[in-house]
């Protein structure tokens, strides 16, 4: 076993270390209860959020882009960079409190009781599971090639080792889950890769050196329009580039479990907005080193492999070790989290709503996990015999995800009108316009991204499709009505609205105004037990 | 600037500020609500 | 008409909200209307984890509202002391302690592969059962136009428009 591979595995135990320790901590308090706990900064929970969320795709797939296509795949990086801002200003609080009042754990059980129909339940779980998948995969690849540098294994048996970890861990319950751990591989890799980039760009003669040099390989590099200008004037595929990491975000929802405190509650606002500062740090360095490779890596036979090739030119070979490991563990909570949602999605809105209602939670966490299981073997072989890019892979499978549940959740909360009619042909629509434009390459003949096409066809499907459906039912509609209401109310009291209780506002004003009519305003008594 | 051409320099630079900006403002408004709130909860006892 | 029942104790008192709601909203009246009392099923379980080195035994807690059956997450075991309410107070309930035990435990067993991603759970053991009663108060404002009844949770102080 040579040195970098042990690194890997000592820095595994390190995070396990960590990880077991906080828990520890945390279940010695008194009184403490399992998930209840919601105390921990935000900066810490932003970090650690953002970092098992951004994976292969920002280390391999980013700086490949940029390796091939120049400046063009900086858009790419524009639209994640202002992604968590944009989702955050348009859908959060609504959804949020819609979900609480019709009482949906799952993204897909939402969208089920929001358009009351079996088939939206149906047909969301079927492309989920399929395209949540597919974007794990990609993560496969991209730890294959970084446990192959790692190890000097072939990609074969590094892809196989690095799935097989992945399954184990994901199976053996998320470790790294901890937010600590996550934390600070978070730092490590932002470290990491600043520190590459502040070693690579003053050797290319800083960003308008590197662009000079650019330049003088092919100016086409530094256009908007992509190398060759292939895209030129399209800017249906630039629109397209920007908005789907940038909107297509809020296709992929979590719905967030209910809290009831039993003291005093401190919550984490800003946590979104520590993620989103962060991400602005890391999203545009990993895009910038692919260009830099250009110039100073032009022989790389696989440009995916651009960072860690850097991170073995500039640094030793322990620390360049050290952050390749912090990037595999990435790629493997990213990858847990995104199995654990394929596999309860098949085994909670499939399995158990439809196939076998009456199964045990043993039987439903048994088909979960099978289902993570072959889920692995499928991408393991598929991932030796044809690996896809894996920037292309997560486009498309991210892309279609988008044009899936984008247009449904805005519309769940914003259009009163929507319906299981719309939401049918918006989801179908939507995934189906993608899968067709990205198999038959429609890009090059309409000047579309796949992902505007698809979020054109899903908003008019919605549109039409919402003629033929019914109206939804008074109570939806009641729902509805209530998780909008805030413009009613002054913005002071607006904002520390606690969305946890909106069941009991419900049902609260239901029982006052059935059983004793308040009295009159003016003379209100305070009555006290 | 950065020996880019121009169209590039006025169509994607700004963004990574447009967003810090964006995030800034965000930032500001929600540290304004966690302040209503503390103030909120603690209602007339509060110290200080 | 009253009877006994197990209630948790008003903390966000009367005079406490009404100074916030002075500070928040002061060109705007408000009056404490009464309190209401909500039910809860509070539900108290034992996770038998199949992990190594972490702890095996780890206690769950939640609660399931018998209005609409909504489960939700708590982090505290609710302290209950036992007071007179009269019926009228009460929100009656639509849900059997048996439909929310049913409720409490997919909840559970939900939350904790959304939460804590372990796929390898592998008993939760059900250990205790309370019912008990939340304090809301009903704020209503002399403006209702602009601004809505709320309710505020007397316990923490949240608070939600009618």
């Amino acid at each position: 076993m040579n040195l970098d591979i042990t690194i890997f595995f000592i820095y595994l135990l390190g995070m396990l270390a960590i990880g077991l320790y906080f828990t520890r901590r945390a279940s010695t308090s008194v009184d403490h209860y399992l998930l209840g706990n919601r105390k921990i900064g935000a900066p810490v929970t932003a970090v650690s959020m953002q970092s098992t969320s951004m994976s292969g795709f920002m280390f391999m797939g980013g700086p490949a882009q940029a390796f091939q296509e120049g400046w063009h795949a900086l858009w790419y990086a524009i639209g994640d960079a202002g992604g968590s801002i944009v989702n955050l200003s348009v859908l959060g609080k609504r959804m949020r409190r819609l979900s609480q009042l019709i009482g949906a754990l799952s993204p897909i059980e939402y969208l089920e009781k929001r358009y009351e129909s079996a088939s939206v339940r149906v047909v969301g779980s079927v492309i989920a599971i399929i395209f949540l998948f597919a974007y794990a995969f990609a993560q496969f690849i991209a730890a294959g090639k970084a446990l192959e540098s790692l190890s000097g294994f072939s990609y074969e048996l590094a892809l196989i080792i690095g799935v097989g970890v992945i399954i184990i861990y994901t199976v053996a319950g998320g470790y790294l889950a901890v937010a600590v751990s996550g934390f600070i591989q978070g730092i490590i890799m932002l470290i990491g890769v600043t520190a590459i980039g502040v070693m690579a760009i003053p050797y290319v003669g800083g960003i308008s050196g590197l662009n000079e040099s650019l330049r003088a390989i092919d100016p086409t590099y530094l256009s908007i329009w992509g190398r060759d200008l292939i895209y030129y004037g399209q800017w249906g595929v630039i629109l397209g580039a920007v908005l789907i990491y940038a909107i297509g975000y809020m296709g992929l929802p979590h719905v967030t479990v209910r809290h009831m405190s039993m003291q005093s509650p401190k919550t984490v606002k800003n946590a979104i907005i520590w993620s989103a500062a962060f991400n602005q740090l890391f999203t545009f360095t990993p895009y910038i080193l692919g260009l830099s490779a250009i110039v100073l890596l032009p022989t790389i036979s696989d440009p995916e492999m651009v960072i860690p090739e850097l991170a073995y030119t500039f640094f030793p070979g322990v620390l360049a070790a050290l952050l390749l490991s912090a990037i595999m563990a990435a790629i493997m909570s990213t990858c847990d989290s995104l199995l654990m949602q394929a596999g309860t999605t098949l085994s909670r809105d499939v399995y158990h709503r439809f196939i076998n209602p009456k199964a045990s939670h043993k039987q439903v966490l048994l088909v979960s996990r099978l289902c993570i299981l072959v889920g692995g073997i499928i991408g393991i072989v598929l991932a030796t015999y044809e690996p896809p890019a894996v920037f292309t892979l997560v486009v498309f499978a991210f892309g279609v995800l988008g044009n899936t549940f984008l247009v449904p959740y805005v519309a769940s909360v914003y259009s009163k009108k929507a319906n299981k009619g719309g939401v049918l042909c918006a989801m179908i629509g939507g995934a189906g316009t993608n899968i067709v434009w990205e198999t038959f390459t429609l890009q090059n003949v309409t000047g579309l991204h796949p992902f505007l096409a698809g979020l054109l066809i899903s908003i008019i499907g919605m549109v039409i499709g919402n003629t033929f459906g019914r109206t939804p039912s008074p109570p939806i509609l009641e729902s509805f009505e209530l998780a909008k209401y805030n413009h009613r109310i002054p913005k002071n009291l607006e904002k520390g609205i606690s969305d946890d209780i909106a069941p009991e506002a419900k049902n609260i004003s239901r029982f006052i105004n059935s059983s004793f009519r308040p009295r009159s305003r003016g003379e209100a008594k305070i009555l006290e037990e | 600037m950065f020996n880019l051409p121009v169209e590039t320099t006025w169509l994607m630079l700004p963004w990574p500020f447009i967003w810090i900006t964006l995030a800034l403002v965000m930032f500001f408004k929600f540290r304004r609500d966690d302040k209503l709130e503390e103030q909120w909860e603690n209602g007339e006892n509060e110290r200080g | 008409m009253r009877n006994k029942v197990l209630a948790q104790s008003i903390t966000f008192t009367e005079e406490k909200l009404k100074s916030s709601l002075k500070k928040i909203q002061s060109n705007i009246n408000f009056a404490v209307h009464s309190v209401i009392y909500y039910p809860y099923h509070f539900f108290h379980y034992d996770v038998k984890a199949k992990r190594i080195f972490l702890p095996k035994n780890e206690e769950v807690g939640c609660t399931v509202e018998p209005v609409s059956g909504i489960g939700s997450l708590i982090d505290y075991t609710p302290k209950l002391s036992s007071v007179e309410i009269s019926i009228e107070k009460q929100v009656p309930q639509t849900y059997t302690l048996e439909e929310c035990r049913t409720i409490s435990e997919s909840f559970i067993y939900q939350s904790i592969s959304l939460k804590m991603k372990m796929l390898s759970i592998s008993e939760l053991i059900f250990k205790y059962h309370e019912f008990f009663y939340r304090p809301y108060w009903v704020v209503t404002s002399n403006n209702p136009k602009e601004v809505p009844d709320f309710i505020v949770d007397a316990v923490t102080g949240q608070y939600h428009p009618l």
